[in-house]
């Protein structure tokens, strides 16, 4: 028994979304709907993993506004019928991971049926950035619960708390305007590598599962640096190791990964999947998730 | 089986959670500085006419001169909390940060980390996973029903819900565009700082703690409310709505507060204190009076008002409310609190819980 992902979409900027995140959740979350024939009515909860957002909006939660522009429950509240929750969370590059284990606890209670995990980052443009890193990309994943032995298993977090030396970013005022600027350390990627690594084996021992039991590693950051010194530390093929296609996916790039691995056909029914992000701070999170039985689309 | 419009745990009859959640200590932290309304008006560019302190109800404010931004203000109340529990932070399972506002080190808001890591470290909660949780005002109430959530379904033992709203400079950069009472800028008026934390545990046997947690986002409202990053000054500008948002909150509340109370199997009489978020004196009356009105009866008590001491401290006014009527005795063991979440997105949401002793205790109150 277990959080399922039923449906998944990820897509790269076009013209008109290159500067919005919002336009890359909307048509990432139609996307992902559309092909699982889900009505937007249908989901319960609707969770933005996304960070970098059109003109660094601070509030409401860019959530709310997906929620209106993909048309679900949109509407004052009226009876006998379900309504939508949605909220932001962050949690740099390990958001969609964060996400799925919030997801996993409103359908294990049978709070929510449909639970839309999406994920988006777009320049904010206008000025409003200093050598954006991140593509503009977005993701979504629908998720249910499965009453038979697939899904995701306990989520397996550690910090290794750097005071941001590694990783930041921030947006404050520079020649009078408020600028958004990341930075990272030449070494940012090995100390996340590590780190993963580590949650990786604590996820693997709690649930008592070899590590040549695991069919393919979803893995975010998307660098190749990380994807080879994780490799290295976990002592696992790194052709086992999957990532998204674009190395700059930032919050979307779980998605990404698993996006990927599905186009490849990496990913089989019943397959053992180790889901493993690490970022900022240093965070990092490990969950292990059975495929379900039906293909995943 | 009843569909419900919130999304909300089912209640008594078909509850699937093996545990309850319930609120251990409550912890705030306030700047010292005192900033009326007047002195404020005082300092608006241009001659607004607007009588802010009789449309509010708002008389003074909390703000921080900049000793205290928001991971401060965050933690200084985390450990108000933590002490008043006893409870040593190793002995957390999560901490989520709530905040709308992520400043540190001035007003340089922090996206990357989290501003969970750095409470997280700061208190000691070194085995805590962690993540920041934004929903406007609601933020935190948000947090309490994900929180709430994981401890009745067992997935977790223990959780901070902290938040600090070092947002009253938004008030600042008000003061220099807004013209007249008609002005998107006026909310911002009404902010004040604040730091607030909330520590929630799995409840024992017999105790009654949070019954019923539900949500909403009202989402044909989501952009009644628009904060962004200031293009000309430090800090950042909202542009709210407040009207049209207030009307839709009126509206819809009484709706939603039916569903709590039939998931709960109780009445509208049965609940002894209503915390609304806290915007100004007279909206938080206008939406009780649309309570009674559609439920045909009222709470046993006004409803809480704080916002003429504190103004609107974003999403830690629930806390600082629940702590100013814990500590003025103001709430007796056993009470039923309904604190209702009304935020930019729109979001509703409404957390019901009855106060025990222990957290009476830690506020110095002996039953």
């Amino acid at each position: 028994m277990g959080t399922i992902i039923d449906h998944q979409s990820f897509i790269s900027h076009g013209w008109r979304t290159r500067h919005s995140a919002l336009r890359l959740a909307v048509s990432a979350s139609r996307t992902c709907l559309e092909a699982a024939g889900c009505p937007p009515n249908d989901v319960d909860l609707l969770i933005n993993a996304g960070l970098y957002r059109d003109r660094n909006l601070g509030e409401p939660a860019l959530a709310a506004l997906i929620q209106e522009d993909i048309g679900a429950n949109t509407e004052d509240p009226h009876p006998d019928t379900h309504g939508t929750f949605s909220f932001d969370l962050s949690n740099g590059v390990c958001g969609v991971l964060t996400a799925l284990q919030i997801a996993d606890g409103f359908l294990r209670a049978g709070t929510a049926q449909r639970v839309l995990v999406v994920a988006s980052d777009a320049n904010p443009g206008h000025g409003l950035s200093k050598d954006f890193p991140f593509a503009a990309a977005g993701g979504a994943l629908l998720c249910r619960w499965s009453d038979d032995e697939s899904g995701l298993g306990k989520v397996r977090w550690a910090n290794f708390f750097d005071d941001a030396e590694s990783y930041r970013s921030t947006v404050s005022v520079e020649k009078g305007r408020n600028v958004l600027r990341v930075e990272h350390s030449a070494t940012a990627d090995e100390q996340f590598a590590v780190a993963a690594a580590k949650v990786a084996r604590e996820c693997l021992d709690v649930a008592s599962v070899d590590l040549a039991d695991v069919d393919l590693v979803l893995a975010a950051p998307p660098h190749p640096d990380f994807t080879a010194t994780l490799a290295s530390h976990l002592g696992f093929p790194a052709q086992r190791i999957c990532v998204a296609h674009d190395s700059r996916t930032h919050t979307a790039a779980l998605i990404g990964a698993l996006h990927e691995a599905l186009s490849a056909r990496r990913i089989q029914a019943g397959s053992n999947v180790l889901l493993l992000a690490a970022g900022a701070g240093i965070t990092a999170g490990a969950a292990l998730y059975r495929t379900p039985k039906h293909p995943i689309e | 089986m009843v569909k419900n419009w919130l999304v909300m745990e089912t209640g008594p009859d078909g509850d699937r959670a093996p545990y309850r959640a319930r609120v251990v200590s409550a912890g705030r932290h306030l700047p010292s500085k005192h900033l009326t309304t007047d002195e404020l008006m005082a300092t608006t560019r241009h001659r607004t006419h607007i009588d802010l302190e009789r449309l509010t109800g708002i008389h003074e404010r909390r703000v921080s001169t900049g000793e205290d931004d928001s991971y401060n203000l965050a933690t200084a109340a985390a450990l108000d909390c933590l002490q008043r529990s006893g409870q040593s932070a190793d002995a957390l399972d999560v901490v989520i940060s709530c905040s709308i506002t992520k400043f540190r080190d001035g007003l340089t808001q922090w996206l990357e980390p989290t501003m969970s890591i750095a409470v997280a470290h700061a208190i000691g909660a070194t085995n805590a996973m962690t993540f920041d949780l934004s929903n406007a005002c609601a933020g935190m109430l948000s947090a309490v029903t994900v929180l709430n959530n994981w401890i009745r379904q067992g997935l977790v033992e223990r959780g901070l819900v902290v938040s600090g709203e070092y947002i009253s400079q938004l008030g600042t950069n008000a003061a220099l565009h807004v013209r007249n009472i008609m002005s998107r800028e006026l909310a911002s008026l009404t902010l004040g700082d604040a730091g607030a934390a909330l520590l929630l545990e799995r409840a024992p046997e017999g105790v009654k703690g949070i019954s019923v947690a539900g949500f909403t986002t009202v989402a044909d409202h989501s952009r009644l409310c628009l904060a962004y990053p200031s293009s000309g000054e430090p800090g950042a500008r909202m542009f709210t709505k407040s009207r049209e948002l207030q009307k839709v909150a009126i509206a819809a509340t009484p709706v939603l507060l039916q569903e709590v109370l039939d998931a709960a199997g109780i009445a509208i009489t049965d609940i002894d204190q209503v915390i609304t978020h806290q915007t100004s004196a007279r909206a938080v009356r206008k939406i009780m009076a649309g309570i009674t009105e559609e439920l045909g009866d009222g709470p046993r008590n006004d409803a809480v008002i704080t916002v003429d001491r504190y103004g609107n401290t974003a999403s830690t006014s629930h806390t600082v409310a629940l702590i100013e009527e814990m500590e003025a005795g103001r709430i007796q063991p056993g009470e039923t609190v309904a604190l209702i979440a009304l935020a930019s997105g729109l979001e509703i949401g409404i957390v019901l819980l009855t106060v025990d002793e222990e957290l009476l205790a830690s506020h110095g109150h002996d039953h």
